[in-house]
Parts: structure tokens; C-alpha cells; sequence
């Protein structure tokens, strides 16, 4: 037998716990009332969400009455009926009116719950009027976007590949079809739509669409390995015009840096240390192959973020980190729909850049995010990363490779 | 004095011994077997020295009465059959040791079987002074064990003499025999229901066994048809060598139906029309002039044959080092040779982008057909 501590009885101990209940209840509800929550399932932005928001308030609201009574009920049977040292009550078997009763109410409740559900599922299954496609693709830690060849998206010529921020035009039926290229991943942008499972070798549709512009927080929502926290995402709705001028940079052709500057030797750098799984549109290794061709020799997934245009988007690292300084993001983030597209498309500006940030993942990526990158360790992976490794890279090397990444507008 | 018990343990204990040695050597101590066979090993000495100090500590040279009287002592009430049963099973498992995992599997499961089947018997044997009332207790313990294990290996066989059967006869000479013999099986099943003795049933169905069985094994001797062995021979199977520029060549695919069950994670339906072919990736309503694959992701791809002759569809994704060779060979996969109206589907995995091979354009073709193409980009 444990002794107790001395000067604690045990009424004190259930004097704390009768205290503490009520308090730990009351900071559960008060966290309910949080105005930055990007990813509130109760604050929809699109019509996949409202159809869910729909569904789910009255449900709510059901659920919640019938919580209460039955709540009620217990505790009054709990207190009306407890030993005070009376007699046992006579006991009875059976009373098939009441059972029946008691039976019909929830089944009547259920199907009226049954049928809007599988309406809505239905509803949110319909992809023939899709107006954008978009292929998703999971992978240990990170989410790629690929814009195929379309008539779609407002036509799509030449594909597109980005990484972290999906960009769609606002008020379009975007269809994701959501793949994996490792383990089962699931994506959720919860003020678009409900989640769906990235499952290897099978296409998964998700219908997304967006009401306004803006950025809308999402988050991997299957465990899928060590940094299955740090595996986020953002959908970011600009004006159909917006989204032009956004496709138009994608589609941009490569500029490279001018002879005998640092952002010259960071190019250098780029194609010697990185170029081996990163791809940079248009920029060639020293055998004029394109970049990022051996990737599937060297990581796991067989693919890395594509970062040719690095500094268009606001995140890196699987939405990890941010690119804008704190200022700057709270900018964007909160800027009116109609002054969105205009914040967005700047892109990470010098004034802007989250460059510490950035300086710290080149520095040694698996101490800011856990990764399996351990060159020591890759017996089980046939020698391929899971996430990117230590380049071991010196603080010279980092401000050319910080230049010219910098350039990736 | 050492006892029958203590001898059997004893015996295991040294036989599972040897067998940790040749697999640990074998297989460069992998951990799991060397820990299940250390395992056996453990046990059977734990109970050599349990029987050894229980049993046979009591019965010694002096104690001439416990030669006769002790339960160790008893005699079985007749021969056992369980000793070559293990030596069958540790055979079995010295062989599978060398050479083939499902035969050192068949050799544990002899073994598990022979272990528990004969300390059964031999407590069964001295349960009671009836020999009836033995037999029904060993019966009732060993029963569900061993019908279910001989309905198995009867099945086995059946399928395997069955599947050796198909694999050697001609293909359409197979559908007509195995027609027939669907045939016959139901005829006897009706004869069977009207009335036909038992002993009529047995015969008949003794009968049947054996010529599947004999069938089974006189094929399996003689080997599979020609066009398989040459199929087999030549490496056919192997996708390297599929000869997918062949609008006729069908060798290969015997071995075509594997990408049957992703049908239904289509990405995008390719259908060949009027000498032409049109993509529709899966959702959106309207025709893609270019054909979209992720790169590193699994695409089925599902090729519809609208032509009235025999087509099949092909996918060329660049170019390939031929191992040891500085020589390169064009990368192509393809499906079966299949006729107007039908379905099949195409299953890829492109691992580099289009961008990489600028004198290889990645594209979407049907052999024999000119102009039937599709642009392929992979980013």
C-alpha cells in the first residue's frame, strides 16, 4: 500500500478534482472561441463546406439536446436513487411499451440524420461540371500540385508544378485528384471541403472550390511517419484574372543570373549540391540534362519540391515554415478579398523575406524538422532519404545559395 | 535409466539443434529463424531435464519393479508410425533448408503435426484399459486437427494435378475438356442424388481422384505446351522484352491480365476510333490533346479498341541504358493484342520527366496504326 502524503486527505483530493473538472470543461469551451483557428471546421469559405456546414449544425444540435438529457437522466438517477440505506426497490422485467418507444425515437432521429448525409455525400461525389483540374500528390512530408495540359483552369498549355501553396481561380470547381507517392496521407482544407485520403496507386477525387480570395490552412490528417505535424497546406483563391497572372509566371521562362555576382555562384552551388533532386525549370546540369532528373535515385518518394519559382509562394518545407516575415504574412493573410490577388502575387520581396528562416533549413533541414535523412542510417531505404539530409554547407555557401534562391520569383 | 519420454526430447532437442546450426549458416544467422529453431531448442532441453529429473530420476538399474510398472515404462499398445513422420518432416526441412522455402515450410508443418499427434497418441494409448474408449479419445482430440489439415492437402493436390493439366494441354482443347468435365461432374452429381451406394460413390470418386491426379502428374512429367515453354524460354514475360511495336506478335500476352484489378483508378481512357486516338482524363468531359502523368505516381491508363482489328496500345517514355552496355534501347510498355470493343489496362510509373529525353518525345501509340498518337508529358 502507497502511503498517502502526509497533510493531503482524501477529501481534499476530490475537493481539487470537484475544482478542477469544471475549470479543465470551461478552458475546453473558451478554446472554441479563438478568432485566429484557419482551419475551423464551423467557419465555411466555399459551397463543399457549406453543404457540410449544413449537415452538420442541425446534427450538432441533436446530438447536443440528446446529450443533455441524457445527461439530466443520469445524474438524477444518480443522485435521486442513491443507498441511503433504503430498501431495494421491487423489481420489474420488461415494459414494451416504453422499450418500444425508446427504440422508434433514436431510429426516427437516425434516419432523419441518414438521409441529408447521403444526400450531401452524394452531392460532394459530383465531379462531371468541373471546371480546373488539379493532381495532388503526397509524399513524406510535403504536398505537390501538378496543373496538367487543360482547357480547364482557364487553359493550361504546358504543365505546371508547384509545391506547399495550391493556387486556384476563386468561384471554379476545382477537382484535386489526390494521389501518394509513399504511404497513405490524407488532405484536408477544412474551410473548402472534408478530407480525402492520399492512398499509393489509387486517384482520389476531392471537389474544392472557394467563395473569395484568400488563404485557407489545411493539414495532413493520416499519420504518415516522423513529421507527420510539420505536414501542411494552403489553398490559396485568387480572382480568375489573378490566377492568369499567376499561371503566366509559372509558365515563365528561366532567368539566369548575370556573370560574376553571388547570385551567380549560388546557380553554381545550386546545379553542384541541390540539382541532383530539386528541378529549377529551364536550368541544366553540367551535362545539359534537366535538373532534378535523378531524384528517384536518391529520396524515397522519387520526388522533391520543384523550385523554380520558390519565392512566388509564402511557404517551404511542407508548409512548415514561413517565407514572409511575420509583418509581412499577417499582411497577406489578412488582406481584403479584392486586395488579395495584388498581396499575393508580389511574392517574397527582399523587404519581406523570412531569411533566417531560410538560412537555418539550408544550415541542417532534419534539426528544424525531423526527417529520416541520416546518411548513416539508410540501410532500410536502400541508401534513399526520406526528407532532405545536412549538405554540410558553409555560411558562404548559404548566402549564395539564399541569393539566387531569391531570384526564383 | 533413461526413458522412453526423455529419449524422444531428448532426440528433438538434438535434431532441432542441428537444424539451428544449418540455418543459422545458411542463412547467415537472419534473426528470426536462428530465434525460432534456438526456441525449439531451448524448450526441448528445458523438458529433457523436466522428464529426465521427474521420471527417470526415480527409476533406476535398482528399481527393477518401475522397469515394468511405471507409465514410462508402458509399452504402446502398437507400432508407431510417428517416428518416421519426423523423419520425414526433418528431412523435408534439411532439404527446404537448400533449396526451396515452401518445402522447409511442408517439413515444420510435418514436424508441428508429428509433435502433436503422437504426444496425443501416447497419452491416449494409456488413458483407459479400453482400447475402444482410447481410440475415440485420441479420435475426438485429433480429429478437427487432422481434417481439416487432409481436406487442405487433398485440395492441393486436386488444384495443383489441375492447374498442371491446364498448363500442358493445348488452350482450346482445355476449354472443351474442362467443359466436358464440368459436364460429367454434374451428371454424377444427379446420379448421385437419385440413388447409388455409398460404397458406388467411393469407388467412383476414388476413380476421378486418381485420374485427375495421374493426369496432374503425367503433364507435369511431359511439361507445358510448346507455346508456353517458348514463351517462358525466350523471357516473354519479362516487360524488357515485350515487342511492343508489334501489331501482331501475341506470345506475351498469355501473361497480360496482372493489371486487370486497378481498373477502378482509371486517370485517364484512351480510345482508338476512325485510326485515331483521343484521350479523356478521367473527369473532365472534354477530349485532352496532351496526356498529363505525374512523375513517380502510378497511372492506370485504360485503352479502349474501337477499331475493327486486334490493336494494342503503347507507351513510349523515353530511352534506357542497356545494363553493361554503353548501347540504349527505347523505353516501351504496352497491352495485350485485344479486339474491337474490348477494355484493357495499361499500368505505369513513369520515374523521369519528358524534359529529359528532347530526342525521345514521350507519346501514346497503337502499332500498325499511322498517325494514332498522343503526346505524353510527364513533369
Amino acid at each position: 500500500v502507497i502511503p498517502r502524503p502526509e497533510g493531503r486527505s482524501a477529501n481534499e483530493g476530490r475537493r481539487w478534482l470537484r475544482r478542477g473538472l469544471p475549470l479543465a470543461g470551461l478552458v475546453l469551451f473558451l478554446a472554441s472561441c479563438a478568432k485566429d483557428a484557419p482551419q475551423d471546421t464551423w467557419q465555411p469559405a466555399g459551397p463543399n463546406a457549406e453543404k457540410i456546414d449544413t449537415l452538420q449544425r442541425p446534427v450538432f444540435y441533436v446530438a447536443g439536446v440528446v446529450l443533455v438529457i441524457v445527461i439530466v437522466a443520469v445524474l438524477y438517477a444518480v443522485f435521486r436513487f442513491r443507498d441511503r440505506g433504503q430498501d431495494i426497490p421491487e423489481q420489474t422485467h420488461g415494459k414494451p411499451a416504453l422499450e418500444i418507444t425508446l427504440t422508434i425515437i433514436p431510429a426516427l432521429i437516425l434516419i432523419g440524420i441518414g438521409i441529408p448525409t447521403v444526400a450531401t455525400v452524394f452531392d460532394l461525389a459530383k465531379t462531371s461540371d468541373t471546371e480546373c483540374l488539379v493532381n495532388v500528390t503526397g509524399q513524406q512530408w510535403w504536398w505537390e500540385y501538378e496543373y496538367p495540359v487543360q482547357d480547364g483552369c482557364g487553359g493550361i498549355e504546358e504543365p505546371i508544378v508547384t509545391a506547399n501553396q495550391l493556387v486556384i481561380p476563386s468561384g471554379q470547381k476545382v477537382l484535386l485528384q489526390i494521389q501518394s507517392r509513399d504511404v497513405i496521407h490524407s488532405y484536408w482544407i477544412p474551410k473548402l471541403n472534408g478530407k480525402r485520403d492520399a492512398v499509393p496507386g489509387r486517384v482520389q477525387p476531392l471537389r474544392l472550390e472557394a467563395d473569395q480570395p484568400g488563404i485557407y490552412a489545411g493539414q495532413c490528417t493520416e499519420f504518415c511517419g516522423l513529421s507527420h505535424a510539420y505536414m501542411r497546406m494552403e489553398a490559396v483563391a485568387l480572382y480568375p484574372q489573378d490566377f492568369e497572372t499567376w499561371k503566366t509566371n509559372q509558365l515563365a521562362p528561366y532567368s539566369a543570373p548575370a556573370d560574376g555576382t553571388v547570385e551567380k555562384t549560388g546557380e553554381e552551388l545550386f546545379v553542384q549540391q541541390c540539382a541532383r533532386c530539386h528541378a529549377i525549370n529551364g536550368l541544366a546540369n553540367g551535362d545539359e540534362t534537366p535538373t532534378g532528373t535523378l531524384v528517384a535515385d536518391n529520396v524515397v518518394a522519387g520526388a522533391v519540391p520543384n523550385l523554380s519559382h520558390l519565392m512566388s509562394r509564402n511557404t517551404f518545407a511542407g508548409s512548415t515554415f514561413d517565407l514572409l516575415t511575420p509583418a509581412c504574412r499577417d499582411e497577406v493573410w489578412n488582406a481584403s478579398p479584392e486586395e488579395f490577388g495584388a498581396k499575393y502575387l508580389e511574392g517574397v520581396t527582399p523587404e519581406c523575406m523570412n531569411e533566417e528562416a531560410l538560412r537555418a533549413w539550408l544550415r541542417d533541414p532534419p534539426a528544424e524538422k525531423p526527417m529520416f535523412a541520416d546518411p548513416e542510417n539508410l540501410e532500410s531505404t536502400d541508401g534513399k532519404y526520406r526528407g532532405m539530409p545536412n549538405l554540410g554547407l558553409t555560411e558562404d555557401q548559404i548566402d549564395a545559395l539564399v541569393a539566387y534562391l531569391s531570384t526564383r520569383t | 535409466l533413461i526413458t522412453t519420454g526423455s529419449k524422444y526430447f531428448l532426440g528433438l532437442s538434438v535434431a532441432a539443434f542441428i537444424g539451428f546450426l544449418l540455418y543459422g549458416i545458411g542463412n547467415n544467422w537472419g534473426a528470426m529463424g536462428v530465434i525460432g529453431i534456438g526456441s525449439v531448442v531451448v524448450a526441448a532441453g528445458f523438458l529433457v531435464s523436466i522428464t529426465s529429473y521427474t521420471r527417470d530420476a526415480h527409476a533406476t538399474s535398482l528399481d527393477t519393479e518401475a522397469l515394468t510398472t511405471s507409465a514410462a515404462a508402458q509399452a504402446p499398445a502398437r507400432p508407431s508410425l510417428w517416428p518416421l513422420f519426423g523423419a520425414v518432416g526433418v528431412t523435408l526441412l534439411a532439404v527446404g533448408l537448400v533449396t526451396y522455402q515452401p518445402i522447409f515450410m511442408a517439413g515444420l508443418v510435418v514436424i508441428l503435426y508429428t509433435i502433436v499427434a503422437w504426444a496425443i497418441t501416447a497419452w491416449s494409448e494409456h488413458a483407459s484399459g479400453s482400447d475402444t474408449f482410447n481410440a475415440e479419445a485420441r479420435a475426438r482430440m485429433l480429429n478437427p486437427l487432422e481434417f481439416p489439415l487432409l481436406g487442405a492437402l487433398g485440395a492441393g493436390v486436386v488444384a495443383f494435378s489441375l492447374s498442371r493439366v491446364m498448363l500442358g494441354i493445348d488452350a482450346k482443347a482445355g476449354a472443351v475438356v474442362f467443359g466436358g468435365a464440368a459436364a460429367v461432374v454434374l451428371l454424377a452429381g444427379w446420379v448421385f442424388s437419385i440413388k447409388v451406394s455409398g460404397k458406388a460413390i467411393a469407388a467412383l470418386g476414388a476413380a476421378g481422384l486418381a485420374l485427375v491426379v495421374g493426369s496432374g502428374v503425367a503433364f507435369g512429367v511431359s511439361g507445358e505446351r510448346d507455346q508456353l515453354a517458348e514463351a517462358s524460354h525466350e523471357d516473354h514475360f519479362d516487360a524488357h522484352h515485350r515487342e511492343c511495336e508489334s501489331p501482331e506478335e501475341q506470345a506475351f500476352d498469355q501473361d497480360a491480365a496482372r493489371a486487370v484489378p486497378a481498373k477502378s483508378s482509371v486517370a485517364a481512357t484512351i480510345t482508338l476510333k476512325d485510326g485515331r486516338l483521343t484521350a479523356q482524363v478521367s473527369s473532365i468531359e472534354t477530349d485532352t490533346p496532351v496526356l498529363t502523368l505525374s512523375r513517380g505516381n502510378v497511372a492506370n491508363i485504360l485503352f479502349r479498341n474501337e477499331d475493327d482489328a486486334d490493336r494494342r496500345l503503347t507507351i513510349a517514355l523515353g530511352t534506357e541504358q542497356i545494363e553493361e552496355t554503353e548501347a540504349v534501347a527505347p523505353v516501351l510498355q504496352c497491352t495485350a493484342l485485344i479486339g474491337e470493343g474490348q477494355e484493357q489496362l495499361l499500368t505505369v510509373r513513369p520515374t523521369k520527366p519528358s524534359a529529359a529525353f528532347p530526342d525521345a518525345p514521350f507519346e501514346l501509340f497503337v502499332p500498325g496504326v499511322e498517325g494514332a498518337t498522343i503526346e505524353v508529358e510527364v513533369p
